[in-house]
């Protein structure tokens, strides 16, 4: 087994920059900045929004500056359907949210922002109870995220409740790509803006994007090449 | 009477030939590649798909990235088709490091590498978890291993984080198989014969290989010919072993080109000198095949 050094650690990095975990990065958004504010203004208005993206263009980063944004001014629960049993439990969370005397008394929060990430699976009572609790001013507006709206389990209910307010995330582009490149690795000499943009030409996908570029820098240094060239970049 | 192992006639104290990874440290032959890929892999933090049939060495691989992580408390290694609790994720932190749902007592467990061998049956649940562990870091990496990829049970979204790190393991070479019988010590006590014939009766296929040289070794016959040993191995994988359908392609480790079967053995057309009756291997200026005795004439000889 070779005991060599990995190529990140070899040129100064403790960790891999191209990570594609967005907990490392403080999920950064790159082009996503003027619907995170259009975004962020309806659910301080009321409305029940669907945010529908691909896999690894942010969607999970967007609920976070979401949260960030809107923290101060507005009762926000956060569920992620992913680190839970998938039911909501709304009732519960409602009532966790009314602080101590609230909770004392099992009165429920109101005017939430409810923000729910990986909903595809959402179930037909959870979706009912955010009707219902709609209607009853405990829960203001909501956000809700997935890959697809239309691979939704109960998508025709949630059609009801969301209408037409389906969003999809802007593209990254060219532009964005070399500042998330960048943001990750500052003016690292070894790999040039003209590369960047070619392996955007390949993968416009933000995490494919990641990961070509740390493969693409692998490949450089474990060749031990100055600067990387096309034929470093991963098919 | 105890019975003596064929090991222990040989002095050793544990059988040599041991299939299971997890119990001896012997070296694997013709994974050092996937090897390094491997710890590459979880010193960037990834996630990783490994493909292999049973037997190919998927849990030999994880088994050389434990040999290189352990004794830091982060590896945790998951055969997911033994467990015989439900497997769950949660659980598996919780004992590991006192990690309580959705607190921390003390010690985050951040940084654990995940090991799941056999990963086809992961829970919807576990899915989730997975990839919440993963995306918050306290999983610093993930191998998954499978032996069909198509009907693993993985979450878009995840297969997503996977993307394209994928290892597939390939058949063995003969000299892969060489190796293996020096990497245990055992060059001195197995004969080339059966070496060769283990692994033509393997299809490079690493345990196959090691359960035929066992099966040669611990026969009642010391010093077994060519024909006694080729005797053993047809009775080890069955008379119809000719009549198994063939879906599988074999390339030459040599010249890369197709494998073609004679008479139950693998050859290369272009590489290997081998017997057109028999398949068995033979030296260029033989004037009869050694397996099955049959004359040559100049122009019968493949070259």
């Amino acid at each position: 087994m070779k005991k060599e050094k990995p190529w990140f650690i070899s040129l100064g990095f403790k960790e891999n920059p191209f990570t594609i975990k967005p907990s490392m990065y403080f999920y950064e958004l790159f082009g996503l900045n003027s619907q995170l504010d259009m975004i962020a203004s309806q659910l301080k208005l009321g409305s029940v929004i669907f945010i529908e993206s691909p896999y690894g263009t942010g969607k999970t980063a967007i609920m976070k500056n979401l949260i960030d944004k809107l923290k101060g001014e507005e009762k926000i629960i956060y569920k992620s359907l992913n680190s839970t049993d998938r039911s909501l439990e709304l009732e519960e969370l409602l009532k966790g949210r009314s602080g101590f005397l609230g909770w004392l008394f099992g009165l429920k929060a109101k005017s939430v922002v409810l923000m729910i990430d990986e909903a595809s699976h959402i179930t037909l009572k959870d979706i009912g109870n955010i009707q219902r609790f709609r209607e009853t001013g405990n829960i203001k507006s909501v956000a809700l995220s997935a890959a697809s709206f239309d691979e939704c389990i109960h998508k025709d209910k949630l059609k009801k409740l969301v209408g037409s307010n389906i969003i999809e995330l802007n593209q990254m582009k060219k532009q964005d790509a070399i500042e998330l490149v960048r943001s990750r690795v500052g003016e690292l000499e070894i790999i040039s803006n003209e590369i960047i943009e070619k392996i955007f030409e390949v993968s416009s996908n933000p995490r494919e994007l990641l990961e070509k570029a740390g493969d693409a820098i692998r490949n450089a240094v474990e060749k031990d090449k100055q600067e990387v060239t096309e034929e470093d970049i991963p098919k | 009477m105890i019975k003596i192992e064929w090991y222990e006639k040989l002095d050793f104290d544990e059988n040599p030939l041991e299939l299971n990874p997890m119990k001896h440290d012997f070296e694997p032959a013709g994974l050092e590649e996937e090897a390094n890929e491997l710890i590459y892999r979880i010193q960037a933090g990834d996630m990783l798909l490994i493909i292999g049939k049973q037997g190919h060495g998927k849990t030999a691989l994880l088994k050389q990235a434990i040999k290189r992580f352990r004794g830091k408390g982060k590896l945790i290694y998951v055969d997911a088709k033994k467990t015989s609790y439900r497997l769950d994720i949660e659980q598996l932190l919780v004992k590991k490091y006192g990690f309580v749902r959705g607190r921390l007592l003390g010690n985050k467990p951040k940084n654990m590498v995940l090991l799941l061998d056999n990963a086809h049956t992961l829970s919807d649940r576990n899915n989730r978890l997975i990839k919440f562990y993963f995306d918050q870091n306290y999983l610093r990496s993930v191998i998954f291993t499978t032996d069909n990829p198509d009907e693993m049970n993985i979450d878009q979204s995840i297969r997503s984080r996977i993307g394209n790190r994928v290892i597939e393991l390939e058949p063995i070479s003969l000299d892969d198989a060489r190796q293996i019988i020096k990497n245990r010590m055992l060059d001195e006590f197995v004969s080339k014969d059966t070496v060769e014939e283990s692994f033509r009766f393997s299809e490079g296929n690493p345990r196959e290989f090691l359960l035929n040289v066992e099966a040669v070794m611990s026969s009642d016959i010391e010093n077994p010919t060519s024909d006694e040993i080729r005797k053993i191995l047809k009775k080890r994988s069955g008379a119809d072993s000719d009549d198994e359908e063939e879906t599988d392609v074999f390339i030459c480790n040599e010249c890369k080109s197709a494998l073609v079967k004679i008479a139950g053995e693998w050859r290369c057309e272009k590489c290997d000198t081998f017997c057109e009756n028999c398949g068995g291997l033979v030296d260029e200026d033989d004037d009869y095949c050694p397996s099955c005795g049959i004359e040559f004439l100049e122009e019968e000889v493949e070259e």
